[in-house]
This record gives structure tokens, C-alpha cells and sequence, in this order.
């Protein structure tokens, strides 16, 4: 039944070739792993805001072509308002998704999945600022997370 | 020659088997992006509640009387000026859900005032104990007003289907009629078929 591949005839080969081309190409398409930025806003002990913010990259592909160039948490009135700005690497326009994600000062998340992926278009060579409301006043953390679209 | 039988065959059958079973069910994301169709679509509403909560929320005036106190505020309808079924209602529940959970506004339901009345009747009706029954005439009276328009510009040609969408919402003050706070929503999709495929 197992044949060597020297003895398989000609059109066999181009079968299996084919077949082995087509797995490896579904393959690629499976990752949806992406890019985390975060950041933690609390109140120093004079009184002023400290945050605290780091940057996550699961996905390296997408990291080529997607930085995070900076995250700016800020308050309006009582709420926490998210400035992500985010430039595009690459020459060609590239799609993406990102979404927010809020926590109280315990860490806890407020309101999970109630932000829903929002998609968004870089040209090339782009940068441009995402902003996100808290839903309420309770949130001193957030999360943004950029997925390929 | 036998193995190309044997490998066209179990080909045919794998795909016969596929159309003869029932179709596979399963649940999604309700937060993910759908691109179904060009037709008004889950994720647009979700984009349209989400800008205008945030917009209203961060606007220098109504931060300001925010602070001080929650605003009561009424919606009335969204006009549905596209070509599509829209449920315009549907936009403005979420907007409202949003907003009532930031804590920082109160709303009126001006679609359950027959209920609320018929509740009353019941209550003054003479079975309800007098101490436990509401007292009429203690209603919140709205200050705002939202109010909005949905608009959509459609452009076809053989292989391009281009949809632009356009929200817009007004908060309207009651007592001096001025628009207090006022944005908009823009979205385009875009719809090709090309000549291979994806």
C-alpha cells in the first residue's frame, strides 16, 4: 500500500504536490491572534495622575505592519478616556479591527463584551489616533486589542 | 491509472457526503464584525451606538451639567430615510441602554405612558391599599429631547456596490429649543465581485 515516492507515477506526484500546497496555504490563514496595549491610570500620592502602560505583541506578522505608538489615558470630568495612536508600517492600506476593554480599580472587568470590534483602515504609512469612552466612571484600566479584519 | 480513480473517487464522494448532511450550526461572536451583506448589518449598529454615547459623554457643556446632576432625557424617533427595513428603535434602545449605564443620565419612556396610565386607573381603582399605591401626578418632567435622521446615498454599477451611511442624533433642550449637542455617524461599505474569486 505505501509506495516510496520514486516509484509513484508522474501524475501522483503532482497530486500530492498540489495537495500539500493547498493545506499550507489554509494554514497560514488560521491565526487570530493580534496586539494588546494597556494601561493603568492611578492617582499618585500628590494627587496627580500616574500611568502605567505596556504593549503586548502575540502576533509578530501583524506587528510588522501595525505599531502602537503610544497610549494615552486621560479623564473627561470623571471618565477615562483612551488615546491609542497607531501607524500603519507598511506602503499599502491595511485593515484591521480593534476593541476596548475596561477594568474598575480592583481590575475587574466592567460590562464584558459590550464594546464590540470596530474595523478600521490605515492607508500606507498612516498614523492615526483611536479613542475610547469608558461606559462609566468606575474604569481606571483599559485594554485595547488590534486584530488582522 | 487506478490510483487516479481511486483518489477522483474518494474526491466526489467526500463532496457528496458534504451536500447530503444538515447544515453545521454553531454560535458566534455577537461583538465580531459581520460583512454578510452591503445591507445595514449588526456591526453598523454597534458602531453608530458606540460613537454617539461617547461623543455625548466627553462634550465640554454637557460634562459640565453632568457634574452637577443627571439630565432627564426623552428619545423620540429616529428618522429612517434609507431604502432599507431598518428598526431605527432598535439604534436608539442600545444608545439609551449605554447611556443609562454610564450613571450620568435618566430617561423617560414616553412609549409606555398608556401602560403607566392603565396602572394608574388599576391603583385608584379601589383594590390597590391606598398606602401602597403610587401617587399620580409625581412624574419627572424631560428635559432633553433626542431626536435624529438615517440617511443612506447608494451607488451601483456592474461589479460595485458602494453604500454610504449617514446617523445623526440631536439633543434638543426643551424649554429653549436649542440643539445643546449634535453628531454624526458616517459609514461606508463596499461591494465587489471580481473575476477570480477572493
Amino acid at each position: 500500500m505505501i509506495m516510496s515516492f520514486g516509484k509513484m507515477t508522474r501524475t501522483i506526484k503532482v497530486y500530492l504536490c498540489f495537495a500539500i500546497v493547498i493545506v499550507a496555504f489554509s494554514a497560514t490563514g488560521c491565526a487570530t491572534s493580534g496586539i494588546e496595549g494597556s494601561a493603568t491610570v492611578v492617582t499618585g500620592s500628590a494627587g496627580q495622575t500616574v500611568s502605567t502602560k505596556y504593549v503586548i505583541i502575540n502576533n509578530k506578522r501583524l506587528a510588522r505592519g501595525i505599531q502602537i505608538v503610544d497610549i494615552k489615558p486621560d479623564f473627561v470630568g470623571d471618565v477615562l478616556r483612551a488615546s491609542v495612536s497607531v501607524v500603519n508600517k507598511y506602503s499599502k492600506t491595511l485593515n484591521f479591527q480593534y476593541k476596548f476593554s475596561w477594568f474598575d480599580e480592583n481590575g475587574r472587568e466592567i460590562d464584558p463584551d459590550s464594546d464590540a470590534w470596530t474595523p478600521v483602515l490605515l492607508y500606507g504609512n498612516e498614523s492615526k489616533e483611536i479613542q475610547g469612552i469608558a461606559p462609566n466612571s468606575s474604569a481606571k484600566e483599559f485594554k485595547i486589542k488590534i486584530r488582522k479584519l | 491509472m487506478h490510483w487516479q480513480k481511486i483518489i477522483i473517487g474518494g474526491l466526489c464522494a467526500s463532496v457528496i457526503a458534504g451536500c447530503a448532511t444538515a447544515p453545521r450550526v454553531q454560535y458566534g461572536d455577537a461583538t465580531a464584525i459581520e460583512t454578510t451583506t452591503v445591507d445595514f448589518g449588526s456591526t453598523d449598529l454597534q458602531q453608530i451606538a458606540s460613537k454617539m454615547v461617547d461623543s455625548l459623554l466627553v462634550f465640554p457643556p454637557i460634562v459640565q451639567v453632568t457634574n452637577e446632576r443627571r439630565p432627564v432625557i426623552f428619545v423620540d424617533t429616529i428618522k429612517n430615510k434609507t431604502l432599507e427595513h431598518i428598526d431605527t428603535e432598535s439604534i436608539t434602545d442600545t444608545i439609551r441602554t449605554k447611556f443609562l449605564r454610564s450613571g450620568k443620565f435618566r430617561f423617560v419612556d414616553m412609549t409606555k405612558v398608556d401602560a403607566v396610565a392603565k396602572q394608574f386607573e388599576f391603583q385608584e381603582s379601589g383594590m390597590v391599599n391606598k398606602s401602597t399605591a403610587a401617587t399620580f401626578g409625581q412624574q419627572i418632567g424631560a428635559e432633553y429631547m433626542l431626536y435624529g435622521n438615517f440617511s443612506s446615498i447608494v451607488k451601483k454599477t456592474g461589479d460595485v456596490k458602494d453604500v454610504y451611511y449617514k446617523f445623526t442624533l440631536n439633543l434638543m433642550h426643551l424649554e429653549t429649543g436649542i440643539i445643546e449637542w449634535a453628531d454624526e455617524k458616517e459609514i461606508r461599505k463596499i461591494s465587489e465581485r471580481s473575476l477570480f474569486g477572493r
